[in-house]
């Protein structure tokens, strides 16, 4: 719980992960329950979590990084916006809209920075990952192939179909 | 025979003397043409060996001389399709003309010429495959009532061949010579979906064997001495043989009556570059695409890092179920995923 604005503010999250626990998280438990603004809060991350957990796995478009890093440019800015807030945050006087800027600026930071590793992990990998040419199979070679592999049975009815032409083309 | 051929000398064709036949009416016009004289038929061959009717007529292609006309009916998703062919055979050496020209070796050399003319050597006839399952193993080979029936003038003994009571084929066997003159194939709705007749043959000891090309442009595969695939595959498939060529690895499996070509390809399925009239199917997770050609089905699909091709004389049912069988090669894992996935992320941005 942040001491200095008397709300849950980071340790909400630790909360949901469950990684309070004693005094600590009573005392944050205690706070939702008498906090309208922690609790809507808490309610809203909750159910922000439940969405991105039913979501299904989406490819992203072409041009998403082009946008990832500019929001990152964004977002650098906005750290910075976050490091007066914090200054405000700390200040005995900060009102809640501050806090709140405060919250949703590292949040934006550590999403961005998330990403950003995400990303450069998905580089690495995507680099070092055997390669998969795009491959076409040549559909009337093979059956050339086979119809003069198979050695048994009768020539005629074996390889007669085999000269008919017949065009396989997308 | 394949198995029979290995080391012989190959004499080759230069070129095809126009068959002067009479023409019937057209492709499917049904067991009708002018009757040609007895030939070269040898009395007392096998005539009628109901348990393998095809060896028969190998046997009986091998030692007659023969010019005809065959027509090949087949259906696929847009309707039926026929095409008439010119077969000619002597000395052991066979030959069929169409849009392409094919020409088998006693030895067993198979050649096939070009449209700009040139000739490309498809099979050495170096390789001794192993023996193919028995065909009796899976079938049930009878023969069928009425009998005889007449197909190019010519009296046939009719067998039928069926799979657990299905009728998969039906087949119309010289009654003089045990030569194949019309083969009808069954789908599994026990529709005739593929038909290769004889709508004329002229058998005579005067027909000259096909003359062998001069030149020829080697694209026979290597066999493999071993190969990392299944030994049995559903269906009574069994592996006969292995080759390469051209970087593509081509596994032989036959039951007895149909053979199947897995041919396999490293890489991805580039799937707008495939044909447009292919129909749909599952294979395992994911999905395949059936096209039929006039000898049989091919079937595509992609798995892991591979692209799979299977070509067959046999049922759609048949190579669904053994495509379902085969393991993938590799690339399937949760980390190869990422890593397609990671990969499909960064082209885009590295182009």
């Amino acid at each position: 719980m942040t001491a200095a604005s008397g709300h849950v503010g980071d340790a909400l999250s630790a909360l949901l992960d469950g990684e309070l626990h004693g005094p600590e998280a009573e005392a944050a438990r205690a706070h939702l329950a008498s906090c309208a603004m922690c609790a809507a809060e808490s309610i809203a991350v909750t159910q922000a979590r439940s969405w991105l957990r039913s979501l299904p796995p989406v490819e992203p478009p072409a041009d998403f990084y082009v946008r990832l890093f500019a929001d990152d440019a964004d977002d650098a800015n906005d750290a910075g916006d976050g490091g007066d807030a914090r200054e405000a945050h700390d200040a005995p006087d900060a009102t809640v809209t501050s806090l709140v800027v405060s919250r949703r600026s590292r949040v934006r930071a550590g999403v961005a920075a998330m990403a950003a590793c995400a990303a450069a992990t998905g580089v690495v990998l995507g680099l070092v990952s055997p390669h998969d040419s795009p491959t076409t199979p040549p559909v009337t070679r093979f059956i050339e192939a086979h119809a003069t592999a198979v050695g048994d049975g009768d020539p005629v009815s074996q390889l007669a179909p085999a000269v008919v032409p017949v065009a396989f083309r997308p | 025979m394949r198995a029979s051929v290995a080391g012989c000398a190959f004499v080759l064709l230069v070129s095809v003397p126009a068959p002067a036949l009479a023409v019937p009416a057209g492709p499917g016009a049904g067991p009708t043409g002018s009757a040609g004289p007895t030939g070269s038929a040898t009395p007392g061959g096998t005539v009628g060996d109901a348990q393998n009717p095809f060896e028969a007529s190998r046997q009986a292609a091998d030692r007659l001389s023969f010019i005809g006309l065959v027509d090949v009916t087949w259906d696929d998703t847009t309707g039926s399709h026929s095409d008439r062919l010119t077969v000619q055979a002597s000395g052991g050496s066979f030959q069929v003309q169409g849009g392409a020209t094919l020409m088998a070796e006693p030895g067993g050399a198979t050649m096939v010429r070009r449209p700009a003319g040139d000739w490309d050597l498809l099979w050495s006839g170096t390789a001794d495959s192993a023996s193919r399952p028995d065909l009796s193993a899976k079938y049930e080979v009878t023969p069928s009532q009425p009998s005889p029936t007449q197909v190019a003038s010519r009296p046939t003994n009719v067998v039928e061949v069926r799979q657990s009571g299905a009728l998969r084929e039906r087949l119309f066997l010289d009654a003089e010579n045990g030569l194949l003159l019309r083969r009808e194939q069954l789908d599994q709705t026990g529709h005739v979906a593929r038909v290769v007749a004889f709508s004329v043959i002229d058998l005579d000891p005067q027909i000259a064997a096909p003359v062998t090309p001069a030149r020829l442009s080697d694209h026979s595969p290597q066999r493999l001495s071993s190969v990392a695939a299944p030994v049995v595959l559903p269906e009574g498939y069994r592996r006969v043989d292995a080759y390469r060529e051209q970087g593509v690895v081509q596994v032989l499996y036959s039951d007895g009556l149909y053979d199947l070509s897995v041919f396999e390809q490293r890489g991805g399925l580039a799937g707008a570059d495939l044909p447009a009239k292919g129909e749909k199917v599952g294979v395992g997770t994911g999905k395949g695409w059936v096209y039929a050609w006039p000898g049989g089905q091919v079937l595509v699909w992609h798995r892991g890092h591979t692209v799979y091709s299977l070509v067959s004389e046999a049922p759609v049912d048949q190579l669904v179920a053994v495509a379902k069988a085969l393991p993938s090669t590799g690339g399937s894992s949760l980390v190869d995923r990422m890593r397609r996935v990671c990969r499909s992320l960064v082209e885009p941005i590295a182009a």
